[in-house]
């Protein structure tokens, strides 16, 4: 047999009291978590409009950069364009101005060329001078000693009316310089300066020509010029020089007229100075 | 803006520039008429020795250019002898008398003084040198030659005893294209 035993009324109370703490705190739990969850969705929603503000702004920004691109890229082609057209406008005005300068570099090549094929030298036997001519007018002319040319040195062959010079030598003095062929080989000996009669006999500003005509200023020996053979104009020094410099190799000599008929020989320097003595005494009246 | 207004403009703004070109141009054409009963059709070589350059034409149309080397002009002294020489390359009218590839050079005289050496006898065969007149020459008599040059840095300025230097690509082609016969004008 059981005995039933009955639980106090303090016990009873207790159990209820933490029943109801324990309902209790659900509850505000409950509250809270809704406080909790309405934050929370105020947030979303806030979150939300902004992301949508974002995409609108994200779109705007998109559509301006498209443009900006669209513009770049116009302005690169404008660009480029702008400078194709300065590059060839750059070229032609370069190839303008070097056509200049080729057409001005012809024109000296060909006034020198004419220069050179219109010039030549006539020997004029009548008035005993020599003169540079270019398109048939005479530019410089001077007296000759021996008109016409006389022949030294040898037998007086006559002389052809048109000779050309063939070789200019500044010193009278070079012999002669020569290429041949040895074994195959061509070999060149340049002009050298020699001592033989022919250099002491020519003296200096020679011009050789494809004839016995050579055309030279003083000699250094008249002995060594007298037994050179050679047609000699006799030049003085500062004719030869001005002939050497006005003429060209391959020019031409025209030996033009006939000569005067023969007469007394040139005064020599000694002969023109007792001359000129004479004419003084003369003029002063005394003998 | 700027920067067009920073590129170079060749020409002149005064535009009688153009009338100028025009003019000579017509001379040019002029000249062309009056030396074409000795020029026209013809091949020959023009050696400009004072802007130191050698055209090879045909007619009046340039067919190669190159820079060259003339006579330098200077006299030289042999103080034992008094022998002078003066390297100049004449002026004139010349023909192409003779043609040569690897040609020897017999060395003058005043190539020893030059050098301030002992002069050997003339046909001493120590006078004799290769190379020195490049691969090829052309003789425009009276010694004078066009030849080659072992310092292509001299071209464009005197700088030979009297003969016209070319580089060695121009004076091949200048050999290849010239026959014996052709006239060479040296102006100045």
């Amino acid at each position: 047999m059981t005995m039933e035993k009955k639980r106090p009324s303090s016990i009873i109370f207790a159990a209820q009291r933490r029943r109801w703490a324990a309902a209790g705190a659900a509850l505000i739990l409950l509250i809270v978590m809704n406080a909790l969850r309405v934050k929370l969705k105020s947030a979303a929603l806030e979150s939300r409009r902004q992301a949508k503000s974002l995409a609108q702004n994200l779109e705007d920004a998109q559509d301006a950069l498209a443009d900006a691109q669209s513009l770049r890229d116009m302005k690169e082609d404008e660009l480029s364009r702008a400078k194709r057209v300065i590059l060839s406008l750059t070229r032609s005005r370069q190839a303008l101005y070097e056509s200049g300068l080729e057409l001005q570099e012809e024109d000296r090549i060909l006034q020198k060329q004419w220069e050179m094929l219109s010039t030549y030298l006539q020997v004029d036997l009548e008035s005993g001078r020599i003169s540079v001519m270019r398109s048939g007018q005479a530019l410089e002319s001077y007296p000759v000693r021996y008109s016409p040319p006389r022949a030294f040195g040898g037998e007086d062959k006559p002389l052809p009316r048109i000779v050309r010079i063939i070789s200019k030598e500044r010193y009278a003095a070079p012999e002669r310089g020569k290429s041949e062929e040895v074994n195959g080989h061509l070999e060149w000996q340049p002009p050298e300066v020699g001592t033989s009669a022919r250099a002491s006999a020519l003296g200096e500003f020679v011009m050789f020509t494809d004839s016995p005509l050579i055309l030279h200023g003083p000699p250094k020996n008249a002995a060594d010029h007298a037994a050179y053979p050679h047609d000699c104009l006799g030049l003085s020094w500062p004719v030869a020089r001005r002939l050497y410099r006005e003429s060209f190799v391959g020019e031409k000599i025209w030996i033009a007229g006939e000569p005067k008929p023969a007469r007394a020989a040139a005064p020599t320097p000694a002969g023109r100075a007792r001359a000129q003595l004479k004419r003084r005494r003369k003029r002063h009246g005394s003998k | 803006m700027k920067f067009l207004q920073s590129l170079p403009n060749l020409l002149p703004k005064d535009k009688g520039y153009l009338r100028t070109q025009r003019a000579i141009a017509d001379e040019v054409e002029a000249l062309r008429r009056r030396l074409s009963w000795r020029l026209r059709g013809r091949l020959y070589i023009v050696v400009d020795a004072k802007a130191e350059k050698l055209y090879l034409e045909r007619g009046f149309r340039i067919l190669m250019q190159a820079d060259c080397s003339v006579g330098r002009g200077e006299f030289l002294v042999d103080k034992k002898t008094g022998r002078r020489w003066r390297f100049v390359t004449p002026l004139g009218e010349f023909h192409v008398l003779a043609k040569a590839a690897n040609p020897l050079w017999r060395k003058p005289d005043w190539a020893y003084v030059e050098e301030g050496k002992p002069i050997p006898p003339p046909d001493s065969p120590e006078r004799l040198v290769s190379g020195e007149l490049g691969a090829y020459l052309l003789s425009l008599g009276d010694g004078y030659l066009i030849h080659g040059v072992k310092d292509e840095k001299t071209l464009g300025r005197p700088a030979s005893h009297g003969c016209v230097h070319l580089g060695a690509a121009a004076l091949k082609e200048l050999y290849n294209a010239t026959p014996v016969g052709t006239p060479v004008f040296i102006i100045e």
